[in-house]
């Protein structure tokens, strides 16, 4: 057991800092209906990029729907989760939508088993990564509204089909990127003290509180992503969504901090997930959050254009598509495959670690996580933080074209915060990134290999420097966004 | 007689210009483009009488020199 409250030797620490217990927050967080007054802002805003996305200018600049997706939604969400923890899930507005529905249509089948994994997941995280280069999102109003939109009608659904948050914790692509960027978050929604937990006889965390008689209506949910507090280790899967603190009957779950990324350097059995080393799909997913992150970013370069083209050339293509998918296989699939497979092998060989490839890629893999985080934190910020302020000019315009007059004329000119500042902060969130990398490597071949813990670690260093050199190329190579390649 | 650039990617910075007369009729003005990309040019006109016209010309590819 991980928690320090649950270890004598270590009971003199102080306690760990609780946002629950500042002053004001403690309410806040216990009002019920905190969630949804949440909730509501953010599908309000929903609807509206929806509106603007179909029925405002084409252009992506001047409309809501993108310039609240791809600048502000996306640069404000990591720097959420780097700063605290996995918060928009709180939000989320597809949830309230989902709550509604469900008050009038009641799910009756479980997830199927075959997919109570995250292959479904990681295969959607992946397409979205490619849609987006496919129909080049960031510059498409219409297609970003049917993204939103495709969203709330998936969300309905799965979920009015199926019992507990199965959206959630099987499909949602944005739900995935944030558990697993939020095992870096320096918050965690965690049980104060283990001991109240081993005399409780409810587990109302995880069960939730019914009202007595024959219907058995749920006054309160217990965690429906199947995460007992107890045995519950990091984010993972933790949505945020407070159930567990409104229906523990002792008070006895907080949101303490933790040193980030520290629920990856350790690998015991979590509650509704399991050991991380064994699995297999955690570890796909964690690959097409690392690696992805990388592809992502080198889309917005010059070189990727130029290669797309030589590409194209050789595949004698004249669509985008084909280009794409072998892109993507070779960052997604060919180069975690080469760069992991001969990092284990070494490991094997040189550390003398006993175990098999798979299980070592699979195990190590999880510490590449802080260094893709810090490539999507440098990508997202950047587009977050040198566009700022041009929210502003749209959502002028766009009350502008409602005859709402009232905040003046669009001030197209404001922008945001200059590049060569921003600049500067995505080389700390990549060297954060690495030093995080490397922390979680080396505590992982600490634990492997007790006697040559430089031999393990030495491989996948050198598999998270390569990429963290990748990273840094790619920063100072020319910025080049078009969805034109061919014909440019 | 005003230009404005925008890249096809929000958030990124516009560009600005004006245009002056060179002939009757005939308006001429300069715009440099911050970084590759596909752009999209907007014409802002005012006319005499006061009421305004825009135009749209999509710039894609624009390379780096």
């Amino acid at each position: 057991m991980s928690n320090p409250t649950h270890n004598p030797s270590v009971a003199a620490e102080p306690p760990p800092f609780d946002l629950m217990q500042v002053p004001g927050l403690r309410r806040l967080f216990h009002w019920r209906h905190l969630r949804t007054v949440l909730q509501i802002p953010l599908l309000i805003v929903s609807v509206a990029m929806i509106l603007d996305g179909l029925l405002g200018p084409s252009l992506a600049p001047k409309n809501l729907a993108t310039t609240l997706s791809w600048v502000h939604f996306r640069g404000a969400l990591v720097l959420v989760l780097l700063s605290a923890g996995n918060f928009f899930c709180l939000a989320c507005p597809f949830m309230l939508v989902r709550n509604v529905a469900r008050r009038f249509f009641h799910p009756r089948l479980n997830w199927p088993q075959k997919l109570r994994n995250k292959w479904l997941s990681v295969g959607l995280f992946a397409l979205i990564l490619f849609c987006y280069e496919e129909f080049s999102l960031w510059s498409s109003p219409w297609w970003t509204a049917w993204l939103i939109i495709g969203y709330f009608l998936a969300v309905l659904m799965v979920d009015g089909l199926f019992k507990h948050a199965s959206f959630c914790k099987f499909v949602c692509p944005i739900g995935q990127f944030n558990f697993v960027a939020s095992t870096i978050s320096p918050l965690e929604v965690k049980v104060r003290d283990l001991d109240v937990c081993d005399s409780c006889g409810t587990k109302d965390c995880i069960r939730g509180r019914r009202a007595p008689g024959p219907d058995l209506v749920v006054v309160q949910r217990g965690c429906e992503l199947a995460l007992f507090q107890p045995l519950k280790v990091g984010n993972m899967d933790c949505t945020f969504c407070l159930d567990c603190v409104h229906a523990c009957p002792h008070d006895n779950i907080g949101i303490l901090n933790r040193l980030p990324a520290s629920e990856l350097m350790v690998d015991p059995r979590r509650s509704g997930i399991g050991r991380f080393s064994q699995r297999k799909d955690l570890a796909a997913l964690g690959i097409v959050f690392s690696f992805g992150a990388l592809l992502n970013a080198f889309g917005m370069v010059s070189p990727a254009y130029a290669l797309e083209s030589w590409l194209a050339g050789i595949l004698h293509v004249n669509s985008k598509a084909p280009v794409l998918v072998v892109l993507f296989a070779l960052f997604l699939v060919v180069e975690p495959a080469v760069l992991l497979g001969l990092a284990a092998w070494l490991t094997q060989i040189w550390g003398g670690s006993r175990r098999a490839l798979v299980p070592l890629a699979v195990r190590y893999t999880y510490g590449l996580v802080p260094l893709g985080f810090g490539m999507w934190l440098a990508h997202y910020s950047f587009h977050f933080l040198t566009g700022l302020y041009t929210v502003v000019p749209v959502a002028q315009s766009a009350a502008a074209r409602l005859g709402w007059t009232v905040f003046g004329s669009p001030r197209w000119t404001w922008l945001g915060i200059p590049m060569r500042f921003v600049q500067l902060l995505e080389i700390g969130f990549l060297v954060l990134g690495l030093a995080g990398s490397l922390l979680v490597i080396h505590e992982l071949a600490e634990s492997d290999c007790a006697e040559r813990p430089l031999r393990a670690f030495t491989p996948w260093a050198a598999v998270a420097l390569v990429l963290w050199v990748a990273a840094i190329w790619m920063m100072f190579q020319p910025m080049d966004m078009r969805g034109t390649f061919l014909a440019g | 007689m005003g230009f404005e650039a925008d890249m096809s990617h929000p958030g990124m910075t516009p560009v600005f210009g004006e245009a002056q007369e060179v002939a009757p009729g005939q308006y001429q003005g300069s715009l440099e483009f911050a970084m590759a990309g596909d752009w999209v040019v907007l014409i802002h006109v005012t006319l005499p009488d006061g009421r305004t016209l825009g135009r749209e010309v999509s710039v894609p590819g624009v390379t780096t020199n």
